[in-house]
């Protein structure tokens, strides 16, 4: 591991150009920058919480820009706590990505919901919901908003205590269930048209809202459901239709939708006016102008730097880092580049011992990356 | 009467035939546009179809009675008074073939509707590049000119979801792989097929009542 004590720092703050998804309180993803981004998201989150209405947003912006790391900063349930003080209830945070193959779309995003909930977490929830409604009321309650019995009872199903059950019915959520468990479970039919998948997938989610619960499901690469054909398209935007309509509460969707261009007339033209008519608040992810980046470097480097009276951009310079945004093109001043191009001078400072970044050393950098590029 | 002599490449070919299309009593894309315009193409091309030949394309008799026999010049001379790069490969020389064919067209035949009608924009921007700005009567479109075409002219058949739907399917046949796993490429690609969706609204905003 490198040592970058001699740069003033005590790691490198840049080397994450992708993040991770888990994180825990030794290592909370930090914001750096930005931050009517930031607020604008706390506000929605705020107004989910407080409210409780059904949210469906568009988030979209070019790639790099901060998209998934926002979907991976929200995920901290400590954190959303602390927007909405006087909220009680749980807090459930999905994070999915679109699926590659049209064909099967609806299965696959319905099976990530399912594994990114765990079939224990399911278990336990739907059992805690039958206990506080009743079996009969919650069945009831099912069935009228999913409109479909048979369906409402599979979700009862999945909070059946008895072990045997909960195995068949984790094969009938990935369509492995035979006939004969079928038959064993009393359900008349697997999971099979993706209006089968939108029900089932409601029936579950309602009974995460169960207490004042609130579900945020984050869908990235949205723009992937575009290179499907009509059909699958038309199948897919259906489903989600379907699973967002009978969701009238409760329910916050982000959809991250990565595109170079600044119309939002071309973001609806794309989507079509069935999604898009359902998009409740569109958030653009803008690129960095040059201040925006030297207030993203400030942030990232306070939380590694180890004097902190040696300049507050150290080991960089207000000067070194506008020479460094001189030289990324506007359309590519996003977080990601800013952090693949620091993190590679920094080691580049280091792998020629100095102590400071100047501008040489930038100029260097980029003589390297042209080799490579 | 047709009047539009539409110069084919085998890709734009086999893309129109793939897309379904089931309306005019047609069963593809292509089926349809055939109704409109007369196709025709090199024998390179013919091949490059055969190649790849499916069910849904017209049989090994009906495609050959598309084939154009250069009158002018022979396909070797065509290449050598067009192009610089003399190709020792098979490289766009079904691009190059077929450009042959639309000059033939215009120079013997006389015809004045000529559409040269493409989806590998390498051969435009390459190959093609200096001799497409040569010869200005011969227009250059790619397939989803070819859907814009049939919706101007078959609207009340045609229909916007119909007209949206085969725009949908072919972006998916002509986007590569490496399109879409490069995001900017992805994004230009996005971003064509958006306008072309916007040039559908405004055709439709040309026939709309009131």
């Amino acid at each position: 591991m490198q040592d970058y004590t001699k740069l003033n720092l005590q790691e490198n703050p840049f080397k994450d150009i992708t993040p991770l998804l888990d994180q825990d309180e030794s290592h909370r993803l930090i914001w750096a920058g930005m931050p009517s981004l930031r607020q604008n998201l706390e506000e929605i989150h705020r107004q989910a919480l407080i409210t409780n209405s059904r949210q469906i947003i568009l988030n979209w912006g070019t790639f790099g820009v901060g998209k998934t790391y926002a979907a991976f900063y929200f995920s901290d349930q400590v954190r959303l706590k602390e927007l909405a003080e006087d909220y009680e209830g749980n807090i459930f945070h999905v994070y999915i990505r679109t699926p590659k193959e049209g064909r099967n779309a609806p299965k696959q995003i319905f099976r990530d919901i399912m594994d990114s909930f765990s079939l224990s977490s399911l278990n336990s929830r739907i059992q805690f919901v039958i206990n506080e409604r009743g079996e009969e009321n919650l069945l009831k309650f099912l069935s009228r908003r999913i409109k479909s019995e048979a369906f409402a009872k599979a979700v009862l199903l999945l909070g059946d205590e008895n072990p045997e059950m909960t195995e068949m019915m984790s094969r009938y959520l990935y369509s492995n269930a035979t006939k004969t468990e079928l038959k064993k479970m009393g359900l008349a039919r697997s999971l099979d048209l993706s209006s089968d998948f939108a029900k089932m997938l409601t029936g579950i989610l309602l009974c995460f809202l169960e207490q004042k619960g609130r579900v945020f499901l984050w869908i990235d690469e949205m723009e992937d459901l575009l290179f499907f054909s009509a059909k699958e398209y038309r199948m897919i935007s259906q489903f989600l239709r379907d699973a967002f309509d009978q969701m009238n509460e409760g329910l916050t969707v982000f959809m991250n939708f990565t595109l170079t261009e600044p119309e939002q007339d071309t973001v609806r033209l794309l989507l079509g006016d069935a999604l898009w008519s359902r998009i409740t608040e569109n958030v653009r992810f803008n690129e960095l102008s040059a201040s925006d980046g030297l207030l993203y470097c400030k942030e990232l480097l306070r939380q590694s730097q180890i004097q902190t009276d040696s300049g507050e951009y150290s080991p960089f310079s207000e000067v070194s880092l506008r020479y460094l945004f001189e030289r990324i093109p506007q359309s590519y001043m996003t977080p990601r580049e800013i952090n693949k191009n620091c993190n590679g001078i920094l080691n580049l400072a280091l792998e020629s011992g100095e102590s400071f970044v100047s501008e040489r050393i930038i100029s260097e950098w980029f003589s390297k990356r042209e080799g490579f590029d | 009467m047709k009047s539009i002599y539409v110069i084919i490449d085998a890709s734009s070919y086999i893309n129109l035939s793939t897309v379904e299309h089931r309306f005019l009593n047609t069963d593809t894309l292509l089926d349809a546009f055939g109704e409109e315009v007369i196709l025709r193409y090199s024998s390179t091309v013919n091949q490059e179809i055969s190649s790849h030949w499916d069910n849904n394309m017209p049989d090994s008799l009906k495609r050959s009675a598309k084939i154009h026999q250069l009158e002018k010049y022979g396909q070797g001379e065509y290449e050598k008074r067009l192009f610089d790069d003399i190709s020792q490969t098979s490289r766009d020389q079904g691009e190059k073939d077929n450009f042959a064919v639309a000059l033939d067209l215009f120079f013997i035949q006389k015809k004045m509707n000529l559409v040269f009608l493409t989806d590998d924009d390498k051969a435009i921007s390459g190959c093609l590049n200096e001799v497409k700005d040569a010869f200005p009567i011969i227009k250059i479109w790619n397939s989803f000119d070819a859907v814009l075409f049939l919706y101007s002219l078959k609207r009340k058949d045609f229909f916007m979801e119909a007209a949206e739907n085969a725009l949908q399917d072919l972006h998916k046949l002509t986007t590569s792989d490496n399109e879409k796993t490069d995001p900017r490429k992805m994004s230009e690609r996005l971003k064509k097929l958006a306008r072309y969706k916007k040039y559908l609204e405004r055709i439709e905003k040309l026939h709309k009542r009131g």
